[in-house]
């Protein structure tokens, strides 16, 4: 009777699941824990002062938490003074000191390698040095004899707990609450069992509505 | 031809042009019109002024109010020729953000485009049958469009997210031109 219930009410709610916003919210992660599924790798990784930025499945994070979707592969991160600022092959974000982004600026250039030097940034697109101005967001080719002074960002060996914050984020993207009700409401929530349980309570379902109707016709013969 | 080979081929043409179509439709997502692309057929020139709203708690209530999320970054720069602001916002569809280009002329949407969708499905909101229901959008008094948007079968998502980045873009020039009126008048 509890199963069937469930299976009621989460068949309606999977009913109206665009309208309320299920298919684009993410499970919880102790439940993407419970399914036992492997975490996503991080792919790169590069630090920017107190940022660690990270990217997983075209996905930027900033010390775990994340900045945007969609990108690149990333090449860079620098820390200057008030911002730090990462950069993919065609885009470059800029944030605050705690990650959080303040503005995205696409680039008409292949971005190889981003820099500092005397609080200033730089990217290298192969053939030319451009600095890049965080608030103007623009960039403006420069002389190369600055290029000795430039230290350019190096990857770095990703933060443990970072990766596996992100990693359950990026689970837990994959896994929407549409998901996790399908599921329940299928009975795969319980390995094994569950889905037999699912049926049982669907053909309990038919032998009632059919015993039923049989029943209501016995007992309306004699009236007539 | 024996009847069964006809319809094995009939069978396999129609499945190779399901394919074709499908693979055709895979790789219309893509980026369709640069920065400088977008300004420069909307405000006529590449390089036009430019400036940012910073999105205080104020704008960050309407945001939220009209995205259904926290916006994602903490300004936004527009670009500005003879009385038309040009913006360019990214809002997510399904799962990958889609980049927007609104102009705006006297508080309405003159033209919105679709300068780079990342999405699998939805790309239909890019062609004109779909854009140019913005033109002449307004806000109402309410603060939502003065006029309803056809949707597209199977882009639900995306056409969405050019609604409220549309919202977006009115009540953000509308805030900058607040600003300015304010500002002029304290001087």
């Amino acid at each position: 009777m509890a199963f069937l219930v469930l299976i009621a009410l989460t068949g309606l709610v999977l009913n109206h699941a665009d309208d309320l916003g299920l298919t684009q919210a993410p499970a919880a992660s102790w439940l993407v824990g419970l399914y036992g599924v492997e975490l996503p790798p991080v792919d790169s990784a590069f630090d920017a002062g107190d940022v660690q930025f990270a990217t997983s499945a075209a996905t930027l994070f900033a010390n775990g938490e994340e900045v945007a979707k969609g990108i690149g592969r990333l090449t860079g991160a620098v820390g200057v003074s008030g911002v730090t600022v990462a950069a993919t092959e065609d885009e470059i974000f800029v944030t605050d000191p705690m990650g959080a982004l303040i503005e995205r600026y696409v680039a008409d250039v292949v971005i190889r390698q981003i820099g500092s030097s005397d609080q200033r940034i730089f990217i290298a697109d192969g053939a030319t040095i451009s600095e890049f101005d965080a608030q103007a967001m623009n960039l403006v080719a420069i002389d190369d004899a600055l290029a000795p002074h430039i230290r350019w960002s190096r990857p770095v060996a990703p933060n443990v707990e970072q990766a596996r914050q992100i990693g359950l984020a990026m689970l837990g993207q994959a896994l929407n609450w549409e998901r996790v009700l399908l599921d329940i409401h299928s009975g795969r929530i319980l390995p094994g069992l569950g889905r037999w349980l699912a049926d049982l309570t669907a053909l309990a379902l038919l032998y009632m509505c059919g015993t039923g109707i049989v029943l209501w016709t016995r007992r309306r013969q004699p009236r007539q | 031809m024996p009847r069964r080979p006809r319809q094995v081929l009939m069978l396999l043409a129609v499945s190779a042009a399901l394919v074709s179509a499908a693979a055709y439709a895979a790789n219309e997502a893509g980026r369709y019109q640069s920065r400088a692309e977008f300004l420069q057929e909307a405000l006529g020139t590449e390089n036009p002024p430019s400036s940012v709203v910073w999105i205080n708690d104020e704008l960050r209530r309407a945001a939220s109010k009209i995205l259904g999320h926290p916006p994602s970054m903490l300004r936004v720069r527009y670009w500005y020729q003879d009385g038309r602001t040009a913006w360019i916002i990214d809002e997510v569809g399904k799962e990958q953000p889609i980049t927007f280009g609104i102009v705006v002329e006297n508080a309405a949407v003159q033209t919105l485009r679709v300068m780079q969708f990342r999405e699998t499905r939805g790309w239909e909101i890019r062609y004109p049958f779909f854009t140019e229901q913005f033109s002449q959008l307004r806000l109402t008094d309410r603060g939502s469009l003065s006029r309803r948007i056809d949707g597209i079968s199977g882009a639900t998502l995306s056409v969405k997210a050019a609604t409220r980045i549309a919202n977006l873009a009115l009540v953000l020039d509308e805030y900058t031109k607040q600003s300015k009126q304010q500002a002029a008048a304290n001087h």
